[in-house]
């Protein structure tokens, strides 16, 4: 278990060390000057000569690297250019609607997609298990934005039963919250659980030809009681790793969800930094992504120590 | 009445719209109290019968019975699903090969056995209730069964998963979960044949003592004689479908009337019998000429053949085979790198798998290396080909040498001259190779021979080995399991080698196959003067085949002898025990 930790803390510095590498000279690399970009050609040299300190663009390639690695490790970000303030308090500012998408659109997909399956074990032949198998991957083939602009047009322009756009907390008035967040959670859903369905009905048929069934039945259990007691404790595991795979995937889809519905959160804050070439938010942005990937994919590997007994009791 | 009685049962499957038979009017009956053993090679049908006796088919796969199966006098062919629920568990219990495979992984041992616990009128599952009166009974039942199947500390086993156990632990498991409910009928399929051969002798002397205490009736189901003239009130023997002869244990054994019965009897490795001449192999001509008069009155003539093997070849002048040298050989695993941080981070200690071994197998000898699982002797093999590099010692064959460092010299040279037969030719051989491609790929990468030349000398080793001649292009799904093995021995002689390391190569075929790859490597040896390392655990055969016969314990070489000798004056305690757990058929020898 600790080897396991240190294992991922090594593969967390790794991964954050390449990101921002990476973003660090995209941003150099791009054509002309940045400061330039920002500011236009019109401006002052004096100007100009100010926003590349604040920038770290002046200096040698390796100095502006030294720095920038100096302030990253001391977990200071820099100042987002538009925002006028530490890019670390403009993404706190901003992370909790797009968690709030993530967590409730994975565990709405997780609970359906737990529930479909259980169905398909124990009817298999049961024309709905057919028809929800037969359309999973339609769900997953469907692009975020078209399915979005589809629900807009129909619940919010057509029936006027939910606001086209706009975002509340769920903390400060939970009935609006439900509201607004009821069409871009349903876009988010559909991909994840028809994708959670297909992960979970592949390990349940795998599952249904292992050996320990016979045995479940010659105690003289039910379909139903091996299903619930013997098929999906064991066929549950594996979509854990899907979960964590499918978070990359799953915050590009919340950027595009929440442009389209206007909610403020990092996707709309990142897009908007790229609009406004705030290229210190972009940079924490991508990093804080980066961070937020492998804590998830720490989080799922803890919890199959906790929940295989293979893992934990070795 | 008896209890089981199984009347002209006919179990068929359909696939693809075709119907194939698997079982052909199979009549069996077993008296309450008693062991009926049924034995038989793969594809007899064994296995079908009793799945079908517990109608677990109706899950798996469209079959379709024919017959009756009456169960204390009613038929349980006719029962509805909730009917046969009851019968489960409660009156036949029933106990598979692989015990891990058979327990949930991912629950404890004690919920899985209490869950088993069904007395008459209760619910399934209705004693899994924590807190209730039903569930108390169970847990005491199930602590006692496990005291009674030989486990000790029952407690802490209750609430271990099953990976955490050995197999001999898990097979005992799986036997105190099949009698949970006292059930009148046991159903065990094979329940041995993965266990080393003394546990195997523990769990058989378990099955009698249930037999005795629980006055359980027993269909135990075995493709091994020596099982079955162990455990068997009365033997019935299986081929390809069908019932070819059943009677009491003593006369099947000892006076069997149909050739089939006898012929596989004869081909049983016994302890004191050199075969070293040739095994006798069943053979489908003789079988069919000797059972042509009809099943009511079989001949006498023998139904197997013993091939007459070729003289030994006197070596060749300008042969160089070299001795095999091992110097003080070991491997341990786990223990790379011996950095403070490293021992830190590896959550378990080290595994010994070879210990120190030294031996010398010189040229054209067919050295039999015999052992339990964990006793190192794959490593060891492993080592000698160079697929594992030892952590202490040196390996010696002529100009190579093997140690820490790995392979050094020449390492296609080495390939040609050393090569290797593995367990299961199912997974050795590329599934998508036809077997001419899988022979001539040794000889591409390692020899000169190209085009046609290479063409010749491919068919002149399918023909060596035994195959058709039309092998060279079936895949090795469209082949048996023996022809498999001789692909894979003939892609190990193809080029040519001085050195074979087969490892445990008859272990998955039936025992009549066996005696015909056995021929085959024999055959080689004396043809082409190639020295072997046979591994095996089973002591029968390495004993009536070998030159030499050393015995492996907990990675420790313990003892090298000629078969003689470890048979008859062998004072090592281990090798002792192995001799008395081996099952035999000695006591039923007729003469000749």
């Amino acid at each position: 278990m600790t080897g396991l930790l240190l294992r991922r803390f090594r593969d967390l510095i790794i991964i954050l060390l390449v990101v921002g590498t990476m973003m660090f000279l995209i941003i150099r690399l791009v054509p002309g000057d940045p400061a330039v970009a920002i500011l236009g050609a019109n401006a002052q040299p004096q100007e100009l000569a100010n926003l590349r300190q604040a920038l770290g663009l002046d200096g040698a390639l390796y100095e502006q690297y030294l720095a920038w690695l100096g302030q990253v490790v001391t977990g200071n970000l820099g100042e987002s250019i538009t925002h006028n303030a530490p890019v670390l308090t403009v993404i706190g500012q901003h992370i909790g609607p797009t968690l709030t998408l993530a967590v409730i659109s994975t565990a709405i997909s997780f609970c359906i997609a737990v529930a479909i399956t259980t169905w398909y074990a124990v009817r298999p032949r049961s024309p709905l298990a057919r028809l929800v198998n037969q359309s999973a991957p339609l769900g997953m083939a469907i692009p975020d934005f078209w399915m979005s602009l589809i629900l807009i047009l129909v619940f919010a322009l057509t029936l006027r039963w939910l606001p086209t756009s706009g975002y509340t907390s769920l903390f400060s008035d939970p009935a609006a919250a439900v509201q607004s967040l009821v069409l871009p959670v349903a876009v988010l859903v559909i991909a994840q659980s028809a994708l959670f369905t297909l992960t979970l009905r592949e390990s349940v048929l795998g599952e249904l030809t292992q050996m320990y069934l016979r045995t479940a039945r010659i105690k003289g259990l039910t379909e139903t009681q091996v299903v619930l007691r013997h098929v999906l404790p064991n066929a549950l595991m594996p979509i854990l790793t899907i979960v964590g795979t499918n978070f990359a995937v799953l915050i590009g889809g919340i950027v595009i969800i929440e442009s389209i519905f206007v909610i403020p959160g990092l996707g709309s804050l990142l897009l908007g930094a790229i609009h406004t070439r705030d290229f210190p938010l972009i940079q924490g942005i991508t990093l804080f992504i980066a961070l937020l990937f492998v804590a998830v994919n720490l989080l799922v590997d803890l919890s199959y120590a906790l929940i295989d007994p293979k893992v934990r009791v070795s | 009445m008896p209890l089981l009685d199984v009347k002209d049962l006919t179990i068929s499957v359909v696939t693809d719209e075709t119907e194939t038979e698997l079982v052909h009017e199979l009549s069996l009956d077993l008296q309450h109290g008693h062991t009926l053993c049924v034995v038989g090679e793969s594809g007899s049908g064994k296995t079908v019968t009793a799945l079908t006796i517990m109608r677990l088919f109706e899950f798996i796969a469209p079959v379709y019975t024919d017959g009756e199966i009456l169960v204390d006098g009613v038929d349980i062919t006719t029962l509805t699903a909730d009917e046969m629920r009851a019968y489960r568990g409660a009156r036949i219990g029933m106990i598979f090969q692989e015990a891990l495979d058979s327990l949930n992984p991912s629950q404890r041992i004690g919920p899985q056995l209490i869950e088993a616990y069904r007395p008459p009128g209760t619910q399934p599952r209705q004693a899994s209730r924590k807190g209730t009166q039903l569930h108390k009974e169970a847990h005491a039942k199930a602590c006692s069964l496990l005291a009674e199947v030989g486990l000790t500390d029952t407690g802490r086993i209750m609430s271990m998963y099953p990976h955490q156990l050995s197999g001999g632990m898990q097979q005992r498991v799986m036997i105190a979960m099949a009698l949970m409910s006292d059930p009148d009928l046991l159903i065990a399929d094979e329940p041995t044949t993965a266990l080393d051969v003394t546990t195997q002798a523990e769990i058989l002397t378990l099955f009698r003592r249930v037999r005795q205490e629980h006055h359980t009736a027993c269909v135990f189901i075995t493709h091994d004689m020596g099982v079955a003239a162990e455990i068997a009130d009365r033997i019935a023997v299986m081929y390809r479908g069908r019932l070819v002869e059943m009677g009491t244990a003593h006369d099947i054994l000892s006076a069997p009337e149909h050739p089939y019965t006898r012929a596989l009897l004869d081909c049983v490795p016994q302890i004191g019998v050199n075969r070293r001449d040739g095994f006798p192999t069943i053979s489908e001509e003789l079988l069919e000429a000797a059972t042509r008069g009809g099943d009511d009155s079989p001949g006498t003539a023998p139904a197997t053949q013993v091939t007459a093997l070729s003289e030994r070849a006197t070596p060749s002048p300008g042969a160089d085979t070299p001795a095999l040298v091992l110097d003080e050989v070991s491997k341990v695993f786990g223990a790379h790198g011996t950095g403070r941080l490293r021992r830190l981070l590896s959550a378990r200690p080290p595994v010994h798998a070879v210990n120190d071994v030294s031996l010398e197998i010189p040229a054209g000898e067919f050295f039999g290396l015999v052992g339990e699982s964990g006793s190192g002797k794959t490593t060891l093999g492993r080592m000698v080909s160079a697929l594992d590099t030892p952590t202490g010692g040196t390996l010696t064959f002529g100009r190579h040498t093997v140690d820490a460092g790995g392979l050094h010299g020449d390492e296609r040279a080495f390939r040609r001259r050393v090569q290797l037969i593995f367990q299961d030719p199912q997974s050795s051989l590329d599934p998508r190779h036809p077997a001419g491609r899988i022979i001539a790929e040794p000889l591409r990468e390692l020899t000169s021979l190209r085009g046609a030349e290479l063409d010749r000398r491919v068919a002149g080793l399918i023909d060596e080995v035994g195959l058709p001649a039309d092998s060279a292009r079936k895949l090795p799904s469209q082949l048996s399991g023996g022809q498999r093995q001789r692909v894979a021995i003939a892609r190990a002689v193809a080029a040519e080698p001085q050195l074979i390391v087969a490892d445990e190569p008859t272990s998955a075929l039936d025992v009549s196959v066996q005696g015909q790859v056995m021929n085959l490597l024999l055959q080689l040896q004396r043809t082409h003067g190639i020295s072997f390392l046979f591994i095996t655990h089973n002591l029968s055969l390495v004993l009536s085949v070998a030159d030499r016969v050393g015995v492996m314990f907990e990675g420790n070489l313990i003892e090298v002898g000629s078969p003689a000798a470890i048979r008859t004056s062998s004072t090592h305690e281990y090798t002792q025990r192995l001799l008395a757990a081996n099952p035999d058929l000695s006591s039923y020898q007729r003469g000749g």
